[in-house]
């Protein structure tokens, strides 16, 4: 505890220390070394620093100059305007509330592909789309688009949906757009489901049974008034970093040689360490997304099936798609071919200890691939590999694999059924859509190279100042004994 | 009657003290533990007052002593303190 109580004495401003430093270290050798002696010593030091540190001119002026430039580059970022429309769903009567009504409609329309269609048909996002891939753009419109349940509007449910937008009337356009998209996808699955209902069963669906209709309540608005950036939010970020800068700063001012090793330091680190990385191959991952939509007519389905909940019918489906055989089957098409050194290695061994890494292999591609639940009635699937466009074959292989798996389940299901054998397509159960193909990946996942260098350079610069620390103030062999003493 | 800058006042007024002589002393008269850490604010504060200075000494733990201009502060601090006791008292006596 003295010994760590005498470093912090070494936190007081260094012009306090040349005045009281030798008599204040002669004190702390005498002091009873405990938790409250610890506390009072650190309290001391920031306060000392408050009032006698020489980094407070330099941290307050860039911590104002950093919130000036901030709020500067408030009132350069442009205004955002949000175009609202409402939707009315109304419901058959009668009918059970199908919660996931909206999870399903929503799926679709705010799907990558249906995204896509309205960004490139609508030019939205131009500059963004100049500088990142379509599929970032996506995201970032998916997060722009709000859909909401509203209040109750006579008798009805009723959603809000909204678009925000830095041009209004491109806000309200292509909400009109995604309003349409919403309308004309409810029409075709509730027609769908009919049509397919008489073909199978040669009678209309249920009431209870029907779909759910949209209706739109208000238009989508032109929005008037535009709201800019927080402005108070910019001015403290610009004061944070402008006092990081200016501490940064007042560093460099009290010792710049030491400074400049250090930051000598920090750089070879950054070097070493982005060298490693780039020796390192390079990730990519592609992923798919799956609807899962509900039974045709719910009643004769759960008649023949237990009623489970979507994300427990993937669950089961996976058991069979992602178990080794499956994978293993993957890994060794000769058109996929995965992991290819590490099977020559297999291969080279006797047949009768192949079957143990062959099946670590199927494990380790198992890890790879991860199954993503975003709302209760889709998934995602993804898998990273270093190829990226087997890491795309392989999500194809995937997706195909649980689609068929899918019918072949229903088809066992419905076997004892005679009426539903006769169907010509199984449409009874939950059926698996493909919402956003396989994706090609553009951009290597990892090793992310710019997290590599900030590990790297905070590392360069703790050793870079530990090194310097510890040539500085060895302490002398005489105090050292007083204060074991 | 817990300000450190008085307490130290208080213990220079019968001599020159170094450090750990005004924990000691303070700790004994007034029953008050002071920290290394706030001993020095107070001492660095007391002398940019001009209320004590610090004395010349072949030793690393250097004395303190009271100036004139310290001395009036701690008898008018002290005379405040008089007044306020005085008074308190007479009142718990009259109730």
């Amino acid at each position: 505890m003295k010994h760590w109580i005498a470093k912090l004495g070494r936190l007081y401003p260094r012009s306090w220390r040349a005045r009281y430093g030798p008599e204040f270290d002669a004190l702390l050798e005498e002091v009873a070394p405990d938790w409250h002696e610890f506390g009072d010593v650190l309290k001391g030091a920031v306060h000392m620093q408050i009032l006698r540190g020489e980094w407070r001119k330099p941290a307050a002026a860039l911590a104002v100059l950093g919130a000036i430039a901030a709020l500067t580059i408030s009132f350069t970022v442009p205004k955002r305007y949000v175009s609202s429309a409402t939707l009315k769903i109304a419901r058959a009567q009668a009918a059970p509330q199908t919660a996931d009504f909206l999870d399903q409609l929503t799926a679709d329309v705010l799907s990558r592909t249906s995204l896509a269609e309205i960004i490139r048909s609508q030019d939205l996002y131009h500059d963004d789309r100049a500088r990142v891939p379509l599929e970032d753009v996506t995201g970032q419109m998916r997060g722009d688009v709000r859909i909401e349940p509203s209040s109750e509007s006579s008798g009805a449910r009723a959603l809000r949906v909204s678009f925000t937008y830095p041009d209004p009337v491109k806000a309200r356009t292509a909400l009109g757009e995604l309003l349409s998209r919403m309308m004309s996808e409810n029409l075709m699955v509730n027609s769908a489901r009919e049509h397919l209902a008489e073909q199978i069963w040669h009678e209309p669906l249920a009431p209870a049974e029907r779909g759910e209709t949209l209706e739109v309540l208000a238009a989508p608005s032109l929005p008037k008034q535009g709201s800019g950036p927080n402005r108070l939010l910019f001015a403290a970020a610009g004061l944070g970093i402008g006092f990081v800068v200016g501490l940064l700063a007042a560093a460099v001012r009290r010792g710049p040689r030491r400074a400049f090793q250090v930051a000598g330091w920090a750089a070879a680190s950054v070097a070493v360490t982005l060298a490693f990385s780039y020796l390192i191959a390079d990730h990519y991952t592609s992923s798919a997304t799956l609807k899962v939509t509900a039974p045709l007519s719910p009643s004769r389905w759960f008649a023949v099936a237990p009623h489970v909940s979507p994300r427990d019918h993937i669950e089961h489906l996976s058991q069979t798609i992602l178990g080794r055989d499956n994978l293993l089957r993957i890994i060794q098409n000769p058109r996929i071919d995965l992991y290819r050194k590490d099977r020559a290695r297999i291969a080279a061994l006797p047949y009768a200890e192949q079957a143990a890494p062959l099946q670590a292999l199927a494990d380790r591609m198992r890890r790879e691939i991860i199954l993503d639940f975003p709302a209760p009635s889709k998934f995602t699937i993804a898998f990273t590999y270093t190829d990226r466009y087997k890491a795309q074959t392989v999500i194809r292989e995937l997706t195909t694999g649980f689609i068929e798996e899918d019918v072949r389940v229903t088809r066992v299901a419905v076997a004892a059924d005679p009426e539903l054998v006769q169907m010509s397509e199984y449409k009874v159960g939950e059926n698996l859509e493909i919402l956003d193909p396989a994706t090609l990946p553009e951009v290597a996942v990892s090793p992310n190279h710019a997290e590599l260098a900030a590990g790297g350079l905070l590392a360069g610069l703790l050793l870079g100042a530990y090194r310097k620390r510890s040539r500085r103030t060895p302490d002398p062999p005489a105090a050292l004994q007083t204060a074991h003493s | 009657m817990t300000d450190p800058k008085l307490l130290i006042l208080a213990s220079l007024a019968d001599g020159d003290k170094h450090g750990y002589a005004i924990i000691q002393d303070v700790q004994q008269f007034a029953g008050i533990r002071l920290g290394a850490g706030t001993l020095y604010a107070a001492i660095t504060r007391l002398e940019d007052l001009g209320w004590i200075r610090g004395l010349e000494s072949e030793d690393r733990r250097k004395p303190y002593r009271i100036t004139g201009l310290g001395r009036r502060s701690l008898e008018e601090q002290m005379g405040a303190l008089d007044r306020v006791v005085q008074t308190a008292l007479r009142r718990l006596r009259t109730v």
